[in-house]
């Protein structure tokens, strides 16, 4: 009866260790991703149900022998008697000790000649079997990835992603077919990016630090749409300047554009001295949409 | 047969008792202090000597060798005695080693500070130092087997192989990793570099922790658990499978610190496969403490000691679960370089060894004042502080981790990060931060309450110096004596036998480690592209060193999508082959700097916005828990060493020409001009060639440049 007990715990117990390490085995070591957690928590989830049923086993088991007040002997009735966390554990009750006390003492301590709990030498064996399978895997037959060919995998979905986001709006904005944007929408959009992105070099609305003043006429590497963009898209990055086309779509570069271009004029306080040249915009129909002529205009005469 | 009679030492047990004390208030306090400069950098008091990178390492040393250090030293000086019925086998060595290593504590909080390290993690003292440990270890060594030899018990329990095993694997470990060529008196150069220097570092890092932190303490477990519980320990059987496994798997596991770096692939399989089989050994310590328990959990109700023991072991067997699960690669790809690893580390050093630690003081001292405690509700109280310290800092630090290592990665629906600004993520944990330095307070200030209740007991008890003890001499088995008993036993009373297994089962894992990294090329494949360093990088590198910049600052991009497009490309492990030492550091308290020289990556500065920056780095960047770094800007360098550092490295392997040290100074001199030049011209920023802030720009304009266009020799 016990032997036959302490078989079935042990299976059940086998079953929930084996549940991770298949989880384990199976799964490529892989970065982050949604999936990862709630894989996880299904298999807590099974670990659980299967430590509650078989808890309840062991609830009806204590109950039926209670009923039946059947102990064949007083051995069993130790082992019963045990406390539900001892049960578990699969601990010697106390009443063995004197058995398996060896009989030698070190400054008064005594050990007890107990084996190791059967769980114990599951999860012991349990690991080195996982290691063996790992180090298979990753090592010797190399059907585990490597760490590169973990990486060049997670690069080719990113490309694929955006070849196919390549047909949505504003994806192909470029240098050449840039135009400012005017909705107070997108101006409002491109001045949540300038604050998180730009304002560390080029102060609060533009009035420059770090980088130049950005609400003036004057400009390093070129005013008007086009030139900004690409001065955003590429960096100019032996004088500081972050090239942000791996930071920013051309969606979001267009729209902080667009609110850099609003701030010409606006004089904010602490602005920095001018740097680059005056910026004059060459032929109107190259250039951004009428709105903005007018207020570059307005900005001439102002 | 007659009984002898003997006295056990219990002078020293006290000495290092209160230096235990004294040391951990000390730890403890800098802890504090550098908790609270991570949400508000004021707490360096602006003055180079208490900045974050120095003061860094002088709490990791001052809790592991001084506090945990004299922790085992009291704790074995006491039970090895009475284990053994002997006393110490020469007090004249037990002085030189309390005294010597008091002395090593010293001069590590007098070198620190002043920016006086090698950078190693938890190997910062120089070489001088380093040497003195080796000497001071030894004596210790000494002294133990000695006092073996002359027992009077003829079995070692199972206390003692621990404590053996500790002796010799600390020695092993500790002399490896401190090779290194002097420069002068107090600067050297790590005789290893790049990715083999990180190898050995970690195979030392770890097992500092294996060996230091855990193997002693287990050896204390099993003596002070038993005595206080008044119980017999579970099972002999588990005591020898956990400590033949534990000691044997622990010294391969170093690699898992290095996971996804330039470490070579197979080298890292075997750090997880090692890690994860550490389960079930380490938990054998913690079964066999808490089953020693079991017919006594009633008495836990009533005792602090027990309860002190109870939770130290628990937090053992959390740390040790958690430890395995941070190996796995996917785990580990979110919580590494993040708060995750700091809560980890805590949950260990706080409840494993702090709470031991305390217990065991609580044991000892009144039993060698020959009194009993002076307030006993005064351990209940320090007990709750200190558990709540330990929630207090580790649930905020856990979400805190989680948090950061997820925003790192993640990207928007458009392909882009989420947080492209690293200091967005650092400004959400905040608060996390401020919470963790509660928690370090709460458990301070149990100590504090330790501190005054252990000070009340030795005032109203008086120290028994000598206590008197009596047992049988041993005398000469006689063969076929003992008719059946385990076979274990043999090893168990032949210590000369017990120390050469133990040295085996815990050199194999790092020679076969070491062993193909270092010999066979193809594991560090070389870079045509890659040079050394001038000597203006060189001197700029010296001072990264010296104001401790890799404790927050990691240089090693991993091959991930969020890394390169946030970094640039990957680190290789050819980029490293001149570092000596390497300095990847393990911990993103601020961003990679590994492409920080590279005009390709999105982490490239100029050099005016690094004057900026290091002047005060609330000026570049809005809300920064960076120090500021004045005195490199006040400061001129002091690079009268130049010649001997390019010779030094020389010897070490790195290609300068001969007889280069004679034009080394010029080299210097006209690159810091270049430089000087560059800022006036760029910036309109006038700054003298030989401030110490041109060398550093120097050196962070060279970090991951020399990878462009560059063709990989061979793969």
């Amino acid at each position: 009866m016990k032997i036959m007990k302490n078989r079935i715990a042990l299976m059940i117990i086998a079953s929930i260790a084996s549940v991770s390490l298949f989880a384990q085995g199976a799964e490529p070591a892989q970065e982050g991703g949604l999936s990862q957690p709630l894989l996880w928590i299904i298999y807590a989830v099974v670990a659980l149900l299967l430590l509650v049923t078989y808890l309840l086993y062991q609830v009806t088991i204590s109950l039926k022998k209670y009923v039946k007040g059947e102990y064949q002997n007083e051995e069993q009735k130790m082992y019963d008697q045990r406390s539900t966390w001892e049960k578990i554990f699969q601990v010697k009750p106390v009443g063995t000790d004197k058995d398996t006390i060896i009989n030698e003492a070190h400054d008064g301590i005594y050990e007890l000649d107990n084996p190791p709990p059967p769980w114990f030498m599951f999860l012991f064996y349990g690991t080195i079997l996982f290691a063996v399978i790992y180090f298979v895997r990753y090592s010797v037959t190399g059907t585990g990835l490597t760490q590169e060919e973990e990486y060049i995998a997670e690069m080719a979905i990113v490309e694929e992603d955006k070849t196919s986001s390549l047909t949505e709006e504003g994806a192909s904005v470029d240098e050449n077919t840039v135009v400012a944007l005017t909705s107070a929408e997108d101006i409002a959009s491109g001045k949540k990016i300038y604050i998180q992105n730009c304002k560390v070099c080029h102060a609060d609305g533009g009035a420059g630090s770090v980088g130049p003043n950005l609400t003036d006429e004057f400009w390093k590497h070129g005013g008007g749409a086009k030139n900004i963009f690409k001065t955003i898209k590429y960096g100019v990055v032996e004088k500081g300047m972050t090239a942000w086309q791996d930071n920013l779509t051309p969606k979001m570069m267009q729209e902080v554009t667009s609110y850099i271009l609003s701030l010409e004029g606006t004089n904010p306080p602490d602005a920095k001295e001018a740097e680059g040249d005056k910026w004059v915009p060459e032929a109107a129909s190259d250039e951004a949409p009428t709105e903005t002529e007018v207020t570059e205009t307005e900005e001439v005469e102002g | 047969m007659q009984k002898e009679t003997f006295n056990y030492d219990n002078k020293i047990v006290r000495n290092f008792g209160i230096a235990t004390v004294v040391w951990g208030l000390v730890g403890m306090l800098v802890g504090v202090t550098i908790a609270f400069q991570l949400f508000e950098p004021f707490f360096n008091f602006n003055t180079r000597y208490l900045s974050f990178g120095r003061l860094r390492p002088l709490h990791t040393n001052a809790i592991i060798f001084a506090f945990v250090g004299n922790a085992i030293f009291m704790g074995v000086y006491y039970s090895l005695q009475r284990l053994l019925k002997a006393r110490m086998f020469s007090d004249v060595l037990s002085n030189i080693h309390f005294w010597g290593w008091q002395l090593i504590i010293v001069a590590a909080a007098l070198t620190l500070p002043f920016g006086i390290t090698t950078s190693k993690e938890y190997a910062e003292l120089e070489w001088p130092i380093d040497i003195a440990i080796a000497l001071i270890w030894v004596v210790f060594g000494w002294n133990m087997i000695g006092t073996i030899f002359k027992r009077r018990e003829r079995h070692l329990y199972v206390a003692i192989w621990f404590y053996l095993a500790t002796f010799i694997t600390v020695a092993m470990l500790h002399i490896v990793n401190s090779f290194a060529l002097p420069v002068s008196f107090l600067k050297s150069y790590s005789a290893f570099a790049g990715v083999q220097d990180a190898l050995v570092q970690w195979w030392y890092g770890h097992n500092a922790v294996a060996f230091f932190l855990t193997t002693p303490f287990l050896g204390l477990m099993y003596y002070f658990m038993p005595k206080m519980a008044n119980r017999p320990i579970y099972s002999y059987k588990l005591s020898i499978l956990h400590f033949w496994s534990l000691i044997f798997l622990y010294i391969w596991a170093g690699p898992h610190h290095l996971l996804y770096t330039s470490l070579p692939g197979w080298v890292q399989t075997v750090g997880v496969v090692f890690s994860v089989m550490l389960i079930a050994p380490s938990w054998g310590g913690m079964l066999n403490g808490l089953l020693t328990l079991r017919g006594a959990w009633d008495k836990v109700r009533d005792d602090a000691l027990l309860k002190f023991m109870v939770v130290g072991l628990t937090a053992y067997g959390m740390s040790t679960f958690e430890g395995p699960m941070l190996s796995l690669k996917n785990v580990n790809a979110i919580a590494h370089f993040t708060d995750w690893i700091v809560a980890h580390v805590h949950v260990g050093a706080l409840g494993w060894n702090g709470l031991l630690t305390f217990a065991i003081l609580y044991y000892t001292i009144p039993r060698i004042y020959n009194t009993t405690i002076f307030s006993k509700k005064m351990v209940g109280t320090h007990f709750w502080l200190a558990t709540l310290g330990i929630l207090f800092y580790a649930i905020p630090m856990y979400f805190s981790g989680f948090t950061q290592g997820l925003m790192w990665k993640e990207f928007t629906a458009d392909g882009i990060l989420r947080y492209p600004n690293f200091l967005e993520t650092t400004l959400q944990i905040l608060p996390m931060h401020m919470l963790r330095g509660f928690g370090g307070l709460l458990y301070l200030t149990g100590a504090c309450l330790m501190t005054w209740n252990l000070f009340k007991t030795m005032k109203a008890g008086e120290l028994v110096p000598n206590e008197a003890a009596e047992a049988y001499p041993l005398v000469k088995e006689v063969k076929g004596e003992v008719a059946h008993s385990h076979w274990h036993r043999w090893i168990e009373k032949r210590p000369t036998q017990l120390i050469v297994f133990s040295l085996i089962a815990v050199a194999i894992g790092g020679l076969v480690e070491f062993m193909p990294t270092f010999l066979v090329e193809s594991n560090v494949p070389k870079i045509a592209s890659v040079t050394p360093y001038t000597p203006l990088e060189l001197e700029g590198r010296d001072i990264y060193i010296r104001e401790g910049c890799n404790n927050c600052h990691s240089q090693q991009v991993r091959p991930f999508r969020s890394e390169t497009v946030r970094y640039g490309e990957y680190s290789k492990a050819g980029e490293n082959v001149y570092d000596h030492p390497f300095l990847w550091g393990s911990k993103r308290t601020g961003p990679d700097l590994a492409r920080a020289g590279n005009t390709a990556s999105k982490v490239y500065k100029t050099a005016d916005w690094h004057y900026r920056h290091m002047n005060n780095p609330r000026e570049t960047s809005d809300g920064s828990i960076m120090p500021a770094y004045p005195w490199l800007i006040e400061d001129d360098g002091d690079y009268s060493d130049i010649a001997a550092k390019i010779s030094t490295m020389r010897s070490l392997g790195v290609p300068y020409e001969e007889g280069y040290e004679e034009f080394a100074m010029l080299d210097l001199d006209k690159q810091a001009k270049q430089i000087s030049d560059g800022l006036l011209k760029d910036a309109g920023r006038k700054v003298d060639q030989k401030k110490e802030i041109i060398a550093l720009i120097a050196y962070l304009h060279k970090l991951g440049r020399d990878i462009n266009n560059q063709e990989v020799a061979s793969k």
